[in-house]
């Protein structure tokens, strides 16, 4: 892997999350009001599931949620996530952004929009790795080792997402796809949904499927793998206009460039 | 680098049928997204639904009201879709309580769960945006579970909170 190459994938990497954080932080500062004391997830009955943490922690959680701290705080993000757009990036900013993502997460009882969580942390923390890790043994095995921590996840979330479907009899058949759809955010379905049609559910299972078991082909080549992640992005834009999961979109998007470079060294 | 993919990738296959200890723990799960499994909707089980209903000055009470996350397709919601995701994280939070419930010994200490007390106040609110021009009097809300594919089975009461005056 060129350091051309690396460094591209890793300032694209950052564009990409950067853009995942704007889009997240915008909603999140749209729904405050959920989070004040008159809203649902007060919280006052939230922090009971905190009580076996240490009381410094506690307190520190304490002011981080209150409502003037918490919205300087996205303000804050936003402000973070717009330098690393422009590609100005020191360490202790992805640090930042790193606990700030933490601190989020545990105000929404741990996930806000589960995988979606998942994959914007693998990938801040992989940010943080390259980061931290340059001074002490230098940029290309510092970014070597963020962006892999980031493909092994990404690999991982694709490939265990289609091994899981390809053994449940729901998804052979279609059957799982419609039923998801039906309960989905945009449901029900329309009584002449082609989604409706068996063969038409099962083929599209299948698709599905395939497409995620397919995902060790990136380590077969460069052009293998530039190939799988160009066509990701169309996987995610079906999977965002179905379901509504505009967040998976993005924070998928964030971890392609590792997953496109970082098994060919 | 390819061989040690491959050996991982078998290591991924084998953890589907060789599952090690699970751990619980009330800090692990606010901490789950350092340990994510990614098996996504790898199951089509029950679906929890929270149904509320409310009582008016006529002391009349309305049928239940199943809530199910629902939002407009469009596709501004690319960039920004705090509706949907709030409906969603909701749906979360009724897919929580519902298994602690299934998982509590003593149905009597459900009520003090930090999720029953959210959810509650999730029922108030969905009660309170359904009769804004007559505040309802009381109201109240179950949790059901609705077989996930259409057999014509009806759904499962888990769940019946007592009645709160508003």
């Amino acid at each position: 892997m060129s350091l051309s190459t690396l460094s591209s994938a890793v300032r694209l990497t950052e564009v990409l999350w950067a853009l995942s954080l704007l889009v997240q932080t915008a909603e999140y500062l749209r729904l405050e009001a959920p989070l004040a004391r008159e809203g649902v997830w007060q919280w006052a009955i939230q922090r009971e599931e905190l009580a076996r943490a240490p009381s410094a922690l506690r307190a520190l959680l304490d002011v981080l949620q209150t409502e003037r701290v918490w919205h300087a705080h996205l303000l804050m993000r936003a402000l973070l996530g717009v330098c690393l757009l422009a590609g100005f990036v020191h360490t202790w900013m992805v640090l930042v952004l790193f606990l700030g993502t933490v601190v989020i997460l545990v105000r929404w009882r741990g996930a806000f929009n589960g995988g979606s969580d998942f994959m914007t942390l693998v990938v801040v923390t992989g940010l943080l790795i390259g980061h931290a890790a340059t001074p002490w043994v230098g940029a290309t095995m510092a970014w070597r080792s963020g962006l892999g921590y980031i493909a092994v996840h990404t690999l991982t979330s694709y490939f265990l997402s289609g091994v899981v479907k390809l053994r449940y009899r729901g998804w052979r058949t279609g059957r799982a796809l419609t039923s998801l759809l039906e309960g989905g955010l945009h449901g029900p379905l329309h009584r002449s949904s082609v989604f409706r049609g068996k063969r038409v559910a099962c083929v599209l299972s299948w698709v599905f499927i395939l497409w995620e078991c397919s995902v060790p082909i990136v380590i077969c080549g460069p052009r293998w793998a530039l190939a799988w992640c160009a066509v990701a992005p169309v996987f995610h834009f079906m999977v965002y206009w179905h379901f509504g999961l505009n967040r998976f979109f993005w924070a998928w998007c964030a971890a392609l460039p590792a997953l496109a470079v970082a098994f060919h060294a | 680098m390819m061989l040690a993919v491959l050996v991982y990738v078998v290591f991924l296959v084998l953890t589907l049928w060789f599952r090690g200890p699970v751990f619980n723990g009330r800090g692990l799960y606010l901490l789950r997204s350092f340990f994510p499994n990614w098996r996504f909707y790898h199951r089509v089980t029950h679906r929890a639904v929270l149904c509320t209903r409310y009582c008016n000055r006529a002391g009349e009470w309305s049928h239940w009201q199943p809530g199910w996350p629902r939002a407009r397709r469009r596709l501004s919601t690319l960039f920004h879709n705090p509706a949907g995701n709030l409906a969603l994280v909701e749906q979360s939070l009724i897919e929580h309580l519902s298994a602690d419930v299934q998982a509590a010994d003593d149905g009597a200490a459900v009520a003090s769960l930090p999720t029953y007390r959210l959810v509650s106040r999730l029922a108030r609110a969905r009660v309170a945006a359904s009769c804004l021009e007559e505040p309802p009097v009381a109201w109240q809300f179950q949790l059901c579970l609705v077989p996930p594919y259409d057999d014509g089975l009806a759904g499962t009461e888990v769940l019946t909170s007592p009645e709160y005056t508003s």
